[in-house]
């Protein structure tokens, strides 16, 4: 197992510093000059020399981009441009947020999505059934951005109910602890709903697939021939097989999250990384671009692994050495 | 023998008779022979483009003499797809009884079993009458997308709003837009504004006017329009008063196109490597899938979006980078299949006749490998249009005042509770193009995956 | 004068100028108002203060965002401050001051009870750090030009500092006086390319009337009252200034009360926002006034297209300003005709004006040589269609719809216009380089009466004179004005260059806006003009009972 994992992330290595590389080259291969932030008429031309070699963007793009890695492997991200904050400190901040934020829809995602696709498949063909698959392929096919804001004007602006952006309320400090939880519980309900729901919708439609195929196996019909209840047959022997692959889902649904975190936070006015991502690929704040485009990599072959070594032990068939 | 000519005889008469109707209604011929449903699928079709043309006639027959291309491009797609039927309707009708007795062709269960799957069928329909409503934007819209006319009282108006703009005709004969500003007894007093972009005001006088309100109103009557081209915004304006509807129907041109254009890119690149990796495989194989691998880790959104807002937005550079990081699963795919097919005997035979790599690969066993590459060609459409309208809705999509159903949705976030006509209607398009993409991919699957089909 | 991104999105901007800082906040606490029972009931109570962007830095002196000026403006102090009049200062940090007999000497005399949160004293030595700090090249403070004509700052004693010129010219109190003083004793060590980096940046040190307790990037800011501060502590305990990213979410949290403050309301809401406060069902008072911006659009000169007076002159008769003007601001500007603001003594009201006339503008266009001779409805001369691109940043939205605007309007006497929207950073590189057509933008007018950095044609290398201006009477008449001291001579030379910028349209002015902020109607003895929203919050306070926290 442990071999496994070693070797998986072995492998892993060679493919984020790929993706780096790639993420560098683009960035300073696409026309606009980083220095064009401080270039200003009240800056003479040599003071602008001198904070172009300060930054280091002196060097031929090779050198730069030794120096880069180098300083990243040691876990520097370098200084941000507009904020003139280390990236790695605008980061700590941003991460836990949208964490939090990807987290709960994974949640939302699995719960959702296996509950739902259950029913469906235990009520194949009936109007239940047939419901869930017809609001599965709307809730899929609408653009997020869109569903957030149709949720902002009826829950926040029409009734009042849920506050419209933001991780708390202005005076969340001033709280006891069970208000600010419950701040926070209404802060987050829309954005985790936005962000989670077109992915539960998905697994969903997988889960029913799934446990319908696992529900047509032999060894169901001989449980069933055993005499066994239903239900037991459907929970104990169906699901625990059903849900096998969507551990898999779950980990090619990481990419998805995150992508869809930069919507959501945007909308929502949610401080994690997608929103910095967006506000840094605007302003070409290049040292943030990089290490958001950096992190996020890492997250996926890291959720990918996890879910992978989740697999193996669900499924006992499986053993990786 | 004689009961068998005369029945050869009297089916070829009525055959005769149907080419004729044929000729005339493309598709009657067809339910005359029996053929009722597939007529039918021809005749009402035929008929509503028809009566489009006739009712368009004096704007599509302008439409090939003046130097307006959109209009240009919407009068040749109405007279191609109007000759399409027709001829296709004429075709079916003399080949009629040619298809018999062939026995049933993949190809055909496969449309049988399509056609059986309703929702399918009707997504596929949404699907055609989407693309049409786009080439024929510059006929269906009741405005022209960017007209803004007098700002301040047609902006922000709710779905079902009509404008009433009052026209004023001066001493010289000349008639002119105008505004009200303020109302005192009986005078009414007017500033002149800018005349409607689609309108047939006269020309402007710069300087106000004062008329008495009998004499508007009895201009006001003279001037109402007739009923059925009367100007109604039916979804409402935006801040520039501008008609939503017909942003929409502009805007679908920009969606439907990226959509497909980029989802076509990404299939030809996608299945030329999964089919590379998938020949040749070894050394090859690893390495692009390894790039595979690499590109698919990556959160897509962050890497379009750092691509096209660092390289300024522009609609060809959408479609490239929306087009160049969706190919992988298509390459995973072709890959997949084409390992599976390479070791059958046809395969084998095709090298044992000494054919080139290329056209094994081109003619050989990619053929029998389009069923799953056209399904999720069509299932991609769908989330490509979902990636693009974010994009735009982030404002890197098309420039203004060139209107997406992305970024009218944008916009409409400006003023979301006190207009919420402009962000909800573009959104509710989209979720209908998707549906309809969805709809038509999954029944293509469940007609094209013999796994499926019992 | 300084380069406007525009008020919605104001995330970093190095590269826009501040050729005026306008000192905010600070100084004396005035003879309270009679109305006052307690004076003990006034001291207390939370200000909340909702912006869009967040604060790069709390460094005056490297900061770039609007409300990084707004906080600075609390923390730190400056030698003087201006009056409502716009034209005369009131003693701050300096308690007097004199010039010399040959006017190159500026002595100011500084108060004795400025002390630094941390205890340590401000005296003259600070001062004196400050300039050199101000005029060091490596830091690039953005106003670094104000100081250009100062020669030297002496130390005379620790309440006596001088500043030396080169020249005689009218307004040498204004630049020496402009910019915070830094604590010396914090920031001498620090080397000067670390300036943009340094811990000061979030964790300031300041002798101002309120001191920073917390900031949470992205999220709040909170200041303390500052017991120590010289003219007593302030009446607020607390001034929290909330990040929301997101106008309409600020505006409706403005509306809950969840914000007492709000700068910068979009012209769209204030009407009826006014009318609910009026009709008692809100609590938030709109505060008008005028702002001391103005928007145009640039045609760049060296663009052939542009290269012709009347042309020029043609263009903005063709645009519907009145209309434009109702259509972003809601009524909420006045038509823009000058380079020099009407707030300023050296406006001149007597000016050429082009009017909207869009027959006169054809007329004018065809005696040019555009016409629309192929027939394809736009205008054409030498084979050229008039057909430019329009930019302008991305984010702001009342510059955005303008370009849809004006786009519109021009299309219908045949020209084509391309809107194009830009990210600010790129836009402004753009600008700099020269690297457009038209623009549609925006300077925010310094207090300063001149005309040099933005239209003498020296600027065009290397300072604002994008649209590259050039008149030789012009220049001539500006090198004049700047050092007449006398103001009745210096008037009548403005009035000649104002008019003669205009009949030469290079922009076509557009709008000045007004300012409406915002406030809940607790907040007693707030003052706000144009000289800014926070200009003495020290003075405000909240009755006991109206307190919220």
């Amino acid at each position: 197992m442990w071999t496994y994992i070693l070797r998986r992330i072995f492998i892993a290595i060679p493919l984020i510093i790929g993706l780096a590389t790639v993420t560098f080259f683009i960035i300073h291969l696409a026309p606009g000059d980083p220095m064009a932030l401080y270039r200003n008429p009240e800056i003479s031309p040599e003071v602008m020399e001198l904070m172009r070699k300060n930054l280091g963007l002196d060097q031929p793009l090779h050198i730069q981009y030794v120096r880069w890695l180098t300083s990243m492997a040691r876990g520097n991200f370098g200084i941000s441009f507009t904020a003139h904050r280390p990236v790695a400190d605008i980061l700590k901040e941003a991460i836990p947020n949208t964490l939090q934020l990807t987290f709960l829809a994974l949640l939302l995602n699995l719960i959702a999505g296996i509950v739902i696709g259950v029913i469906a498949a235990i009520k194949q063909y009936s109007a239940v059934d047939h419901t869930i698959t017809v609001s599965a392929l709307f809730i899929y096919s609408m653009p997020s951005f869109w569903l957030g804001l149709m949720m902002i004007l009826l829950f926040s602006l029409l009734l009042g109910w849920l506050p419209a952006s933001q991780m708390q309320s202005i005076n969340a400090d001033l709280f006891g602890f069970w208000h600010r939880l419950w701040d926070r519980i209404t802060h987050l309900i829309m954005p985790v709903f936005v962000l989670g729901i077109a992915t539960a919708a998905g697994t969903a439609r997988f889960m029913r697939g799934s446990l319908l195929e696992v529900i047509r196996q032999d060894y169901i019909r001989t449980a069933r021939a055993k005499g066994l209840s239903e239900r037991t047959v459907i929970f104990k022997h169906g699901l625990r097989n059903a849900l096998i692959p969507i551990v898999t889902l779950t980990g090619l649904s990481i990419p998805f999250l995150l992508g869809g975190s930069v919507i959501t936070e945007t909308i929502f006015a949610w401080p994690g990384m997608g929103r910095v991502a967006v506000g840094a690929i605007f302003a070409r704040d290049y040292p943030v671009v990089l290490a958001v485009n950096l992190i996020a990599a890492v997250m996926v072959v890291l959720g990918s692994l996890l879910a992978d070594i989740t697999y193996s032990l669900l499924d006992p068939r499986i053993r990786y050495d | 023998m004689f009961v068998m000519n005369r029945k050869a005889e009297e089916s070829k008469g009525k055959r005769a008779r149907a080419v004729w109707a044929s000729l005339f209604f493309p598709g009657t011929g067809l339910m005359a022979l029996g053929e009722r449903r597939l007529g039918l699928w021809l005749l009402i079709p035929y008929a509503s483009f028809l009566v489009f043309t006739i009712y368009h006639w004096s704007s599509v027959t302008a439409a090939f003499t003046t130097g307006d291309l959109e209009r240009l491009v919407a009068a040749l797609f109405l007279s191609f797809v109007l000759a399409g039927f027709w001829f296709y309707s004429l075709v079916k009708t003399l080949r009629w009884d040619k298809d018999e007795g062939t026995g049933m062709s993949h190809w055909q269960i496969t449309k049988s079993q399509f056609r059986k799957n309703k929702p399918a069928v009707a997504g596929m329909l949404v699907v055609l009458s989407l693309y049409a409503v786009a080439f024929l934007g510059p006929f269906l819209a009741p405005f022209h997308p960017n007209a803004q006319e007098d700002i301040v009282r047609s902006r922000y108006l709710p779905p079902l709003a009509e404008l009433f703009t009052p026209v004023v005709t001066l001493k010289d004969g000349r008639r002119i837009w105008v505004r009200q500003v303020r109302e005192v007894g009986e005078e009414i007093s007017y500033v002149p504004i800018s005349e409607p972009s689609s309108g047939d005001g006269g020309p402007l006088v710069p300087e106000a006017i004062t008329v008495t309100r009998d004499q508007v109103q009895k201009i006001a009557k003279t001037l109402r329009p007739r009923w059925w081209n009367q100007k109604v915004h039916w979804l409402g304006t935006d801040k520039f008063g501008r008609d939503i509807l017909s942003r929409i129907i502009y805007g679908s041109r920009i969606s439907l196109s990226i959509g497909f254009v980029a989802v076509g890119i990404a299939i030809t690149f996608g299945t030329f490597v999964g089919a590379i990796a998938g020949y040749y495989g070894g050394r090859v194989d690893d390495v692009i899938m390894r790039l595979v691998d690499m590109i698919l880790a990556f959160p897509r959104l962050f890497l379009v979006l750092t691509l096209i807002a660092l390289f300024t937005p522009k609609i060809w550079l959408i479609i490239a980078v929306l087009g160049a990081t969706g190919w992988m699963g298509t390459a995973r795919l072709v890959r997949g299949q084409i390992l599976s097919l390479k070791e059958q005997e046809f395969v084998q035979a095709a090298h044992a006749l000494g054919l080139s790599i290329p056209r094994i690969i081109f003619r050989h066993i990619l053929p029998n490998a389009m069923a799953p590459i056209i399904v999720t060609a069509t299932l991609r459409v769908g989330t490509t249009i979902l990636v693009a309208a974010a994009l735009s809705f982030l404002g890197l999509g098309v420039q203004p005042p060139t209107a997406s159903w992305g970024n009218i949705i944008n916009q409409g976030r400006d003023n979301l509770l006190g207009a919420w006509w402009i962000a909800t209607f573009p959104g509710l398009a989209i979720v209908l193009t998707v549906v309809a993409y969805n709809l038509f991919g999954d029944g293509l699957r469940d007609a094209l995956d013999p796994r499926l089909r019992d | 004068m300084r380069l406007t991104k525009g008020r919605e999105n104001s995330r970093a901007l190095l590269i826009c100028v501040f050729l005026f800082l306008l000192p905010l906040a600070c100084g004396e606490k005035k003879e309270q108002s009679a109305d006052r029972s307690n004076p003990d009931d006034r001291y207390g109570g939370t200000l909340v203060v909702g912006g869009i962007g967040d604060v790069d830095a709390l460094n005056p002196l490297v900061s770039s965002t609007r409300n990084a000026s707004d906080v600075e403006g609390m923390l730190f102090l400056t030698l003087t401050e201006i009056n409502p009049d716009l034209d005369s200062y009131s003693p701050s940090l300096a308690k007097s001051w004199e010039f010399s007999e040959d006017h190159l000497r500026l002595t100011f005399h500084l108060r004795n009870d400025v002390t630094w949160t941390d205890g340590v004293k401000t005296t003259a030595h600070d001062v004196k750090f400050s300039f050199e700090k101000q005029t060091d090249p490596l830091i690039a403070w953005s106003a670094i030009r104000w100081k250009q004509f100062i020669e030297d700052v002496e130390v005379v004693d620790d309440t006596t500092v001088t500043f030396v010129f080169k020249e005689v010219y009218p307004y040498q109190l204004m630049d020496a006086a402009v910019g915070y003083i830094l604590p010396k004793h914090l920031l001498e060590d620090l080397p000067s390319e670390k300036w943009r980096t340094c811990d000061f940046n979030r964790q300031p040190v300041g002798n101002g009337p309120f001191k920073l307790k917390k900031w949470i990037s992205q999220q709040t800011i909170e200041l303390v009252a500052n017991e120590r501060y010289y003219a007593g502590r302030p009446c607020l305990d607390r001034i929290v200034f909330r990040i929301i990213p997101d106008q309409t979410s600020l505006l409706a949290q403005l509306k809950s009360g969840d914000v007492d403050l709000m700068e910068s309301i979009s012209p769209k809401d204030v009407a009826s926002m006014s009318e609910d406060f009026r009709m008692g069902k809100s609590d938030v008072r709109i505060v008008r006034y005028p702002s001391r911006a103005y928007g145009y659009i640039g045609w760049n000169l060296r663009n052939p297209l542009f290269g012709s007076k009347k042309v020029r002159q043609a263009l903005t008769m063709a645009i519907d300003r009145e209309n434009l003007i109702e259509a972003v601001y809601f009524g909420l500007a006045r038509l823009c005709h000058s380079p020099i603001s009407p707030i300023l003594w050296a406006y001149n009201p007597d000016m050429p004006d082009f009017p909207y006339d869009p027959r006169r503008a054809e007329q004018m266009l065809a005696e040019e040589g555009w016409i629309d001779r192929d027939r394809d409805g736009w205008l054409d001369k030498d084979g050229r269609r008039f057909e430019f691109t329009l930019k302008t940043n991305q984010g702001n939205r009342i510059r955005e719809d303008i370009t849809v605007i004006v786009q519109d309007q021009l299309a219908k006497l045949g020209i084509k216009v391309n809107p194009r929207l830009i990210e600010w950073t790129v836009f402004s590189d753009q600008t700099n380089r020269k690297e457009f057509e038209a623009i549609v933008a925006g300077w925010s007018v310094g207090l300063k009466v001149d005309l040099t950095t933005i239209w003498h044609s020296q600027s065009i290398n290397d300072k604002f004179n994008y649209v590259s201006y050039s008149n030789p009477r012009v220049d001539a008449l500006i090198e004049v004005a700047k050092r007449e001291m006398d103001r009745s001579k210096a008037k009548l030379l403005w009035d000649e260059a104002q008019s003669l910028i205009v009949e030469d349209q290079p922009y076509t002015f557009l709008y000045i806006p007004e300012q409406v902020n915002g406030i809940h109607k607790r907040f007693r003895n707030v003052q706000m003009d144009t000289r800014g929203t926070f200009i003495h919050p020290e003075q405000w306070w909240v009755p006991k009972d109206e307190r919220k926290y």
